[in-house]
C-alpha cells in the first residue's frame, strides 16, 4: 500500500509526458506534396510543389469536380526558405515524406544540380524513395501541372509509369537521390537521368478538360535519358543508346528487340527475360581496358516472317546469332555515345578500372577524361533464345500452305 | 542489501555486449568508412583483434585481483592516497566525458531525424531520470532488464540485416585493401576507443558480484566479442548496401532501415533501428553512469552509494545540456578529447596496474621466501 500511491502517480506523470503531443501534426493538418519542381528563373530557384486535394481523391466522397492537385510556386534563393515562403499560399503545413517525383529543369539541369540537391539530402523529412527526373525542354513547373487520367496523382501516375517502363521496356531510369549521388561521386563522374517530355499545351494541361477526354490533348511521356557530366547536364542519349547503357549497368530487365526477318519483309520480336551484364578493368600491357561480359536469356515473342521455319533447331541458333550481333551494335553504340558523343564516363568505366587495380588508378585518375575515350571495349556475348511462346510455328506459315 | 546484489554470468555476458555496441551501431559506419572507404570492414576485423588482445588483458586484472572493483584494485596497488588519487582522475573523467556524451548523442539523434521540434532538454530529461531509475535499482535490476530487452535488440537486429541482403552488392568492397595498414588502424581506433578501451569500467560495476565467479571473465571476454560481431556485421552491410555514401551520413544505420522495401509492403520501418539504438545507449549510459557512482562513493567512502545516484544524475544531465555548444563540437571531441582519455583508461592505466602488481607480487613472495625460514624456526 505504501507504494501503491507513488506508483500510480508515476505512471500518470509518465504519461501526459510520453505521449509525444509535442511536436504532433494531424492528418488533417497537413498538405501531403506528392511531386516537387525545381527551375532556375533569373539566377533565383523556383520551386514548384504539387500538393494532394484530399477531397478529390477520396474514394468515397467522389469528389466535387475540383482538380485532384494544387500547384503552388515560389521563388527564392535557397530551398528550405522557398519552401518555407510558399506557405503563405498554402491552407496547411507541408508534408514532404510522401514525395514521389522530383523534377529537375533543363535549364538548371545544364547550369548544374549539386546545390539545389544539399537540401534534399540534407533535411529529414525527404526519404530516399522518390525518384528524380529532368524536364526535357521544358520548366518543371510546367510538367507539374498537367492532369492525368487514370492516376488521379499526376506524381503518381509518374511514379508507377517509370517503374512500369523499367520493368517491361528498359528506355528510362528509376533513379533515386542516393543512386545519383553515388554514381556522381564515382570514379567517372557520370549519371543519366531519365527525361520526361510535355506533349501538347501545358494550359489546357492543366484544365480538367484535359481528363475529361479520351485521349488526353497533353500528355507526359517519359522519353531519353539526360547524361550528367559531375552535376551538369551534356545532352541526351536517344532510345538504342539507352538500352545499351542499361545493357552496361547491368540495370536492364526486360526489353524487346527487333529483328528483321532472313529473306521476306517483315519483322521477329525478341524479348528479354533475363540479364547479368559484368564490366570488368584489366590493365594489359600497361594500359586499361574493358572486358564487358552479358549474360542473356531470351524468348521469341512475335514474327511475322513466311520464310522462317520455327521447326528446326537451326533457325533458333541463327536467330541467336542475329539477336548476338543486333545486341553487340547496340553496346558499341551506347560506347560510343559515352566515349565520342559527349565524353563522360556514365558506364562506370573507370570504377571497373578502380576495382581491378588500385595503383594503376591512383597515378592515372587525373588523366582519365582523357584516357577514357581511348579505352578499348571488349564485349563478350552469352545469349540463348530459349522459348517461342505458346507456339512453334505461326499459323501464318500454315495460311501459306492452303491451296 | 547492497553487497547482496547478484548478477549471473548470462547477464555479463549480454551487459559487456550492449556496452560494445552502445552508441556505435548507430554512427560507427560512418566514421570507418570516411576513414577507409570501403576496406572499413578489415579496419572493424582489425578493431575487433585488437579489442580482444585489450580485454584478454583487463581478464588478467580480474585473475590478480578477484572480486576487487577497479577502485579496490587501485588501494591495493597504489596505497590508500596515491590510488585514490587515481580513482578519483579515472571517476571524473569518465563520469564527465562518458555519461553526458551518450545522452547528448540520444538528444542529437532524435533532434535531426525524428521529433525536431521538440527541445533537446525534454528528451536529455526524461533519458536522464530512466537512468537514474535504473541505477538507483542497482546493477542486478539493471542486468535483467539486459535480459528481457536482448531477445528484442537481437531479433529486430537479425531482422534488418536480413531484409537488407537483397540490396547487396558485392562490386562495392572492390578494390580490397586499397588502403595501408596505417590508415585501418586509424579506423580501427574509432571502434576500440568506445567500445573496448571504456569498457574496462565494467570492472566497477559487477566484479564480486557474479554469481559464477569462475565463468565471468569468459562471459566479459566473449560480450565484448559478440558485440564487436554486431558491429562488423553493421559496417559490412552498410559498405555492401551504401558504399561510399555510409560517410556521408550522420546516421548510416538509420538511412540502411529506410531502404528496406519488400515488396511495397515491408517498408519504412526506420523506427526499428530507433528501438534498438535506445536499447544499446541505455546500458552504455547505465553502465557509465553505475560506474561512476560506485567509484565516488569508494573515494569517498560512502557505504550506500545510492545516495549519490540522484544528485550525479543530475549532473549528467546537466553536463548533457552544456557540455557541447554544437553537434560538430561533440563530433569533434570524439576525434580529438576522447581518443586519449579513452586510450589513457583502457591501455596505460591496465598495464601500468599490472606491471606494479606483478612486480609487487615477486617482492611479496622473495619476502616471504626470506621470512618462512626464520618463521619456521620460532615454530
Amino acid at each position: 500500500m505504501k507504494r501503491t500511491i507513488p506508483s500510480i502517480l508515476v505512471v500518470i506523470v509518465l504519461c501526459v509526458m510520453l505521449t509525444s503531443c509535442w511536436s504532433r501534426r494531424e492528418l488533417n493538418e497537413l498538405a501531403i506534396v506528392v511531386g516537387l519542381g525545381i527551375d532556375k528563373v533569373d539566377d533565383r530557384y523556383q520551386v514548384s510543389i504539387q500538393l494532394v486535394n484530399p477531397t478529390e481523391i477520396s474514394a468515397r466522397l467522389g469528389g466535387a469536380g475540383q482538380s485532384p492537385i494544387v500547384l503552388i510556386t515560389e521563388k527564392g534563393e535557397t530551398i528550405q526558405e522557398t519552401l518555407h515562403r510558399a506557405l503563405v499560399e498554402a491552407p496547411r503545413r507541408y508534408f514532404f515524406s510522401h514525395l514521389q517525383i522530383l523534377v529537375l529543369g533543363e535549364e538548371l539541369a545544364r547550369n548544374g544540380i549539386r546545390d539545389v540537391l544539399d537540401f534534399f539530402w540534407r533535411d529529414h523529412e525527404f526519404r530516399f524513395d522518390y525518384y528524380l527526373l529532368v524536364a526535357k525542354n521544358n520548366k518543371a513547373e510546367n510538367i507539374l501541372k498537367v492532369l492525368t487520367p487514370l492516376e488521379k496523382l499526376p506524381s503518381q501516375k509518374l511514379f508507377s509509369s517509370l517503374e512500369a517502363s523499367e520493368r517491361y521496356w528498359g528506355a528510362t531510369g528509376d533513379i533515386t537521390l542516393d543512386e545519383l549521388v553515388i554514381r556522381m561521386l564515382g570514379e567517372g563522374k557520370g549519371a543519366g537521368l531519365t527525361g520526361i517530355e510535355l506533349l501538347g499545351d501545358p494550359t489546357v494541361g492543366g484544365s480538367r478538360e484535359n481528363i475529361e477526354v479520351a485521349e488526353p490533348k497533353t500528355k507526359l511521356k517519359y522519353s531519353q535519358i539526360a547524361i550528367f557530366k559531375e552535376d551538369r547536364l551534356v545532352g541526351w542519349l536517344n532510345e538504342t543508346e539507352t538500352i545499351g547503357t542499361k545493357y552496361i549497368l547491368d540495370e536492364l530487365k526486360n526489353t524487346i528487340y527487333v529483328l528483321p526477318c532472313p529473306k521476306n519483309k517483315g519483322h521477329i520480336a525478341i524479348e528479354v527475360i533475363r540479364s547479368n551484364t559484368k564490366v570488368e578493368g584489366k590493365i594489359e600491357n600497361g594500359k586499361p581496358t574493358i572486358h564487358v561480359y552479358v549474360k542473356s536469356e531470351q524468348n521469341l515473342g512475335e514474327t511475322q516472317c513466311e520464310d522462317l521455319d520455327l521447326t528446326l533447331p537451326e533457325t533458333l541458333f541463327d536467330l541467336e546469332k542475329m539477336m548476338k550481333k543486333k545486341l553487340g551494335q547496340a553496346l558499341h553504340i551506347a560506347v560510343d555515345a559515352a566515349q565520342k558523343k559527349y565524353k563522360v564516363d556514365f558506364l562506370g568505366f573507370g570504377d571497373a578500372i578502380h576495382r581491378a587495380d588500385p595503383k594503376y588508378w591512383e597515378e592515372h585518375r587525373k588523366n582519365w577524361e582523357h584516357e577514357f575515350a581511348q579505352v578499348p571495349v571488349h564485349l563478350h556475348l552469352d545469349l540463348k533464345i530459349y522459348h517461342t511462346g505458346t507456339v512453334t510455328d505461326s499459323y501464318n506459315r500454315e495460311m501459306e500452305k492452303l491451296p | 542489501m547492497n553487497q547482496e546484489e547478484k548478477i549471473s554470468s548470462y547477464q555479463l555476458l549480454l551487459l559487456a555486449t550492449f556496452f560494445t555496441v552502445g552508441s556505435s551501431i548507430l554512427e560507427l559506419p560512418s566514421t570507418l568508412v570516411t576513414i577507409a572507404e570501403q576496406d572499413a570492414w578489415i579496419a572493424m576485423l582489425l578493431g575487433i583483434a585488437i579489442s580482444a588482445i585489450m580485454v584478454g588483458l583487463y581478464l588478467l586484472l580480474i585473475r590478480q585481483y578477484p572480486g576487487k572493483n577497479l577502485h579496490q584494485i587501485n588501494e591495493a596497488v597504489f596505497g590508500r592516497k596515491i590510488g585514490g588519487i587515481v580513482s578519483f582522475y579515472l571517476t571524473a573523467m569518465t563520469f564527465f566525458l562518458g555519461p553526458p556524451t551518450v545522452i547528448y548523442y540520444l538528444g542529437r539523434f532524435l533532434s535531426i531525424q525524428i521529433m525536431v521540434e521538440t527541445p533537446a532538454s525534454s528528451t536529455h530529461l526524461l533519458y536522464g531520470l530512466l537512468a537514474i531509475f535504473a541505477v538507483a535499482l542497482g546493477i542486478e535490476v539493471i542486468a535483467r532488464v539486459a535480459e528481457i530487452l536482448f531477445p528484442i535488440f537481437f531479433i529486430l537486429y537479425l531482422g534488418l540485416m536480413l531484409l537488407l541482403i537483397p540490396l547487396v552488392e558485392f562490386e562495392r568492397l572492390q578494390p580490397v585493401f586499397e588502403h595501408d595498414f596505417k590508415t585501418l588502424l586509424w579506423a580501427s581506433i574509432f571502434y576500440v576507443q568506445f567500445s573496448c578501451f571504456p569498457i574496462i569500467i565494467m570492472l566497477t560495476s559487477f566484479q564480486g558480484k557474479v554469481t559464477q565467479q569462475k565463468k565471468a571473465p569468459k562471459a566479459f571476454f566473449l560480450g565484448n566479442f559478440f558485440g564487436g560481431s554486431i558491429l562488423f556485421i553493421t559496417t559490412l552491410i552498410s559498405v555492401l548496401v551504401l558504399g561510399k555514401l555510409t560517410a556521408l551520413f550522420n546516421f548510416p544505420s538509420y538511412v540502411l532501415a529506410q531502404k528496406i522495401n519488400v515488396g511495397d509492403f515491408i517498408q519504412r520501418i526506420e523506427m526499428v533501428i530507433t528501438v534498438m539504438w535506445f536499447i544499446t545507449l541505455f546500458f552504455k549510459l547505465v553502465l557509465y553512469f553505475d560506474s561512476a557512482v560506485v567509484g565516488f562513493a569508494e573515494i569517498l567512502k560512502i557505504k550506500n552509494h545510492r545516495f549519490l545516484v540522484v544528485p550525479l544524475g543530475i549532473l549528467i544531465i546537466y553536463f548533457s545540456l552544456t557540455n557541447f555548444p554544437n553537434d560538430v563540437y561533440q563530433l569533434n571531441q570524439d576525434k580529438t578529447t576522447w581518443i586519449p582519455h579513452s586510450f589513457f583508461l583502457g591501455v596505460l592505466y591496465p598495464i601500468v596496474v599490472l606491471i606494479i602488481g606483478f612486480v609487487q607480487g615477486k617482492l611479496k613472495e622473495k619476502r616471504k621466501g626470506i621470512h618462512r625460514p626464520s618463521e619456521s624456526k620460532g615454530g
